[in-house]
């Protein structure tokens, strides 16, 4: 192993061979079904499954060395007999890698001790596996979703690049080291000072002189000598700076990872669900050495998944299927991954029965969104444009797979949010393909920053439509608004220090420096203080300990050692739209929560963005003054703070779960009267049994908001919008 | 270096060591142990505090954390940069329920609390600095100190005539991260 490990612990290098042979393990036993020659590869299964069982063995991991040995018995037997495993076998095996990374703590949970007993039993007789002995299926290894879930990971350098950042930072450590040069500027000032008072003195105007002389020559020498040395640490100076950015660009590096990393788990997905599908296909995987950035590569596990189920369940079809559209029976999934002039481009296509215009065409007069007039009028593109939208669907089918619905406007969202594009490719005989383009690294952005409340924020330029100085007689007042026009276009402009309530708007000034910007749900414009300028930033993330803020994507420091605060200009979007319909009110930024409040008050939680605004919009078309918070710990903060007459909130949130909140509220002696609805996916009764006793007055499912029951919900606890 | 320390060169004085020996050898009076530690003595507003120096991870010049859009009334004073990483800065005040904020100029400190893998930041106008406080005659915290203070202070001492309040670090640190939320 080349990687220095040293300072590991001994859990935490059993967790990392745990993770490579697991891989490795996963990876040969997907490739095992395809190969012709097994021997090969039961082998170095064999000696996979036989180091992870001595690994744990040092460690004291009693099941995990159980597991490990039926899974090297098994391969032994394979080996005897040379024989490949039966599919159900495989996924007996694969089943004990998912037992083997629990184990290790490389994956989240622990496997019962049932489901161990059970695993082994399986394996008693690999050859023999009854087709009906299938174990309950994998648990799908959960996408670390949450920054938070990721706070601490280990990062696994080849020792290489660690060798070379080292040498780097060790020579800039030597550069910078103060190296005795003006110490004989500081001997010849000494000397100057000694003649100097020597003149001083004497009262012999020859001696005098001769001094005098002698002053001028060392102080001549002086200034030659300063000047060379100047030329010196000129040249110090460069070679420091060459360094920093040598050694930040490598740091850099320590960043990627090749693509391949993800591949198995991609491989494993595609698998699994063809079984399930009974479906056949092959998958092929191009690029693979592609190196990518580590937080894009998580990222791209979502969407990835997302395309790839979809493609699945409704892309390719049924080997029968595609035999009578004269087809070979194998479908194929093809996954390539490409860097080309500063993007990273993913590709996940396949070969199935695609969608035509007619299908789009359908679904969109289903869902009544254009008129038939008009829909013969779009191009290939602009119907395209519409299975990005979110909730929009082709089949009225809802799949265990895939969802209703879900996924490409989901992939849309993380392409857009890195700041990428996504194009879409309908082949007119079938096939369908989504390529998803990205900035090749996420840490690095180039924005503009700019001043709000006096304190610098930025937005990516690629999210920027344009920058203007507006004079302030073109700003019109239209309905108590302030609009501008811009390109013919009207469009209202609101303050970033006001919908950010970062303080008050600035003073009038003579122009005003605005950003135009362009979200999901339309243009704005936002009012600055002032412009800074283009600056390279390198992001960080915030502390995940603050949850997700609304309208903040990260932070970064500036030249000048100031932090800049990086906008999320399509949560900035939502929150300016939202302002200039004024349903968000906060206290706060609106001088006092005293005055005459007509309006009954809702406070909606949940962290998902769209059904957050599904569910504010609902309520503030019926006239409530709605206000949003992105999860149980934003919402517990809002109400601390402000009156609300009810709090509409979802069980499953980061930081604070909704039962958490409920009860907090009902132990709080200013909030225990507060009208609670929880609105929640998770409709067992045993939930909404827990929901009910932490003190929830109504449990509705999150189908609610498509029917009247969240508002007739809303009505009984606190009436309508505006009391009688 | 004579000429820089002459005072250590000169002959002890007769009978220094004898009186030395002596006070070595002094069994201090049973149930008077001593019972001083150290802490870093912080004024905020009109009141004085004493933070175990242990939770310390760094001190910095005073720095106005840049705010944070929707956050700027909880206690989440901002983000400030401390060696080029961004930490949470929390407003010492506002969680201390302390009125009333005599900044005095330049004399503003940055502390860095470091504990147990959570890293944040807290701004103190004043520092007096690591002082040993004595908390043999350590006095319960009155019966209406906000309730934060009243999970993580051990007592009230004086010192120097001044009544100071001894947060415990445990305590005081698990404050601070449930303001972050």
């Amino acid at each position: 192993m080349s990687d220095d490990l040293s300072n590991f612990s001994m859990d935490e290098l059993f967790r990392a061979e745990a993770e490579m042979q697991c891989a490795s393990l996963a990876g040969d036993l997907l490739a095992l079904e395809k190969e012709p020659n097994p021997l090969p590869l039961l082998e170095n299964l064999m000696r996979a499954a036989h180091s992870l069982k001595g690994a744990a063995r040092i460690v004291g991991r009693g099941e995990a060395v159980r597991v490990a040995h039926v899974m090297e018995d098994c391969f032994v037997q394979l080996q005897k007999k040379k024989s490949l495993p039966s599919p159900e076998t495989v996924d007996v095996l694969l089943r004990g890698t998912d037992l083997l990374r629990q184990l290790a703590g490389v994956s989240a949970g622990t496997p019962s001790p049932e489901e161990i007993e059970a695993f082994l039993r399986a394996c008693e007789n690999p050859g023999m596996v009854a087709p009906g002995a299938r174990l309950p299926a994998a648990p799908a290894e959960k996408p670390a979703a949450s920054p938070a879930a990721q706070e601490k990971r280990d990062v696994r350098l080849d020792s290489e690049r660690l060798d070379s950042l080292l040498a780097l930072a060790g020579q800039a450590v030597v550069a910078s080291r103060p190296d005795g040069s003006g110490d004989s500027v500081r001997a010849a000032m000494r000397r100057l000072q000694s003649l100097l008072v020597e003149t001083a003195k004497t009262t012999d105007p020859h001696l005098q002189s001769t001094l005098l002389r002698r002053a001028l020559v060392t102080a001549s020498s002086c200034q030659s000598t300063l000047a060379g040395e100047g030329e010196t640490r000129d040249l110090r100076e460069r070679r420091l700076a060459q360094l920093c950015t040598r050694i930040y660009n490598q740091t850099l590096a320590c960043r990627l990872r090749p693509f391949a990393d993800i591949v198995p788990g991609l491989k494993r997905l595609a698998r699994d669900l063809a079984r399930e599908l009974k479906k056949e296909i092959t998958v092929e995987i191009e690029g693979e050495a592609t190196e990518v950035d580590r937080d894009l590569l998580d990222r791209l596990d979502g969407p990835l998944s997302h395309l790839i189920r979809n493609s699945l369940d409704h892309g390719l079809e049924t080997p029968e299927d595609r035999q009578l559209a004269g087809k070979p029976g194998t479908g194929v999934l093809s996954v390539e991954v490409r860097s080309q002039g500063g993007w990273l481009i993913v590709r996940v296509g396949d070969d199935g029965r695609g969608v035509s215009n007619d299908l789009i065409r359908a679904a969109i007069i289903r869902r009544s969104l254009a008129s038939p007039e008009n829909l013969q009028q779009m191009s290939d593109a602009e119907l395209s444009e519409f299975l990005l939208l979110p909730g929009f669907s082709l089949s009225e089918r809802v799949t265990e797979i895939s969802g209703r619905g879900v996924g490409l406007d989901a992939v849309r969202a993380m392409v857009y949010g890195a700041g990428g594009s996504l194009r879409i490719h309908r082949p007119e005989g079938g096939g369908f393909s989504c390529e998803m383009i990205l900035p090749i690294s996420l840490s690095l952005i180039r924005a503009l920053v700019f001043e709000v409340a006096e304190g610098s924020y930025a937005v990516p330029l690629s999210r920027i439509e344009r920058v203007v100085e507006v004079p302030v007689e073109e700003v019109h007042a239209i309905a108590g608004r302030q609009h501008i026009y811009v390109a013919q276009e009207r469009v209202e402009v609101v303050s970033a220090a006001e919908i950010l309530e970062l303080g008050e708007a600035p003073a009038s000034l003579e122009k005003l420096p605005i950003l135009i910007l362009q979200g999901g749900s339309g243009k704005v414009a936002v009012m600055v203080d002032r412009f800074l300028g283009i600056r390279q930033l390198s992001l960080q993330r915030l502390d995940p300990s603050l949850g997700k803020v609304q309208d903040v994507s990260a932070a970064a420091v500036l030249d000048d050692g100031q932090p800049v605060v990086v906008l999320d200009v399509d949560d900035l979007t939502v929150t300016a739209a939202n302002f200039s319909t004024g349903s968000r009110y906060r206290p706060m930024a609106r001088g006092g929560e005293g005055a005459a409040r007509s309006v009954r008050r809702i406070l909606v939680a949940d962290d998902s963005l769209t059904v957050r605004e599904l569910e504010r919009k609902l309520l503030a078309n019926h006239g409530y003054a709605v206000e949003t918070a992105v999860d149980g710990a934003d919402a517990w903060n809002s109400l601390r703070a402000g009156s609300y007459d009810l709090l509409v909130t979802d069980i499953d949130m980061p930081r604070m779960d909704g039962i958490e909140l409920v009860q907090l509220i009902r132990a709080d002696a200013r909030l225990r009267d507060l009208p609670v609805v929880v609105v929640s996916y998770k409709d067992r009764p045993e939930d909404r049994a827990r929901g009910l006793e932490a003190g929830a007055d109504f449990y509705l499912p999150k189908s609610s908001y498509e029917d009247e029951s969240l508002l007739r919900a809303a009505r009984e606890l606190i009436g309508e919008a505006v009391p009688a | 270096m004579s000429d820089v320390a002459p005072h250590l060169e000169h002959p002890i004085p007769p009978g220094r060591r004898a009186e030395w020996a002596r006070e070595l050898a002094e069994v201090p009076p049973d149930g008077e142990k001593s019972q001083h530690e150290s802490f870093y003595v912080v004024r905020v507003g009109d009141e004085w505090f004493g933070l175990p120096p242990g939770i310390l991870g760094a001190t910095l010049p005073d720095a106005r954390p840049r705010k944070i859009p929707h956050r700027s009334h909880t206690l989440v004073e901002g983000l400030v940069n401390w060696d080029g990483r961004l930490i949470v800065c929390l407003a010492l005040e506002r969680l201390l329920g302390v009125l009333g904020t005599a900044t005095a100029k330049d004399a503003g400190r940055l502390l860095v609390v470091q504990w147990k893998g959570w890293t944040g930041a807290i701004r103190v106008p004043f520092v007096l600095g690591v002082e040993s406080l004595d908390l043999a005659a350590i006095q319960p915290l009155p019966a209406s100190a906000p309730e934060v203070l009243a999970r993580s202070a051990r007592g009230v001492v004086l010192y120097q005539n001044r009544s100071m309040v001894c947060l415990e670090g445990d305590a005081f640190v698990e404050q601070l991260k449930q303001a972050v939320r």
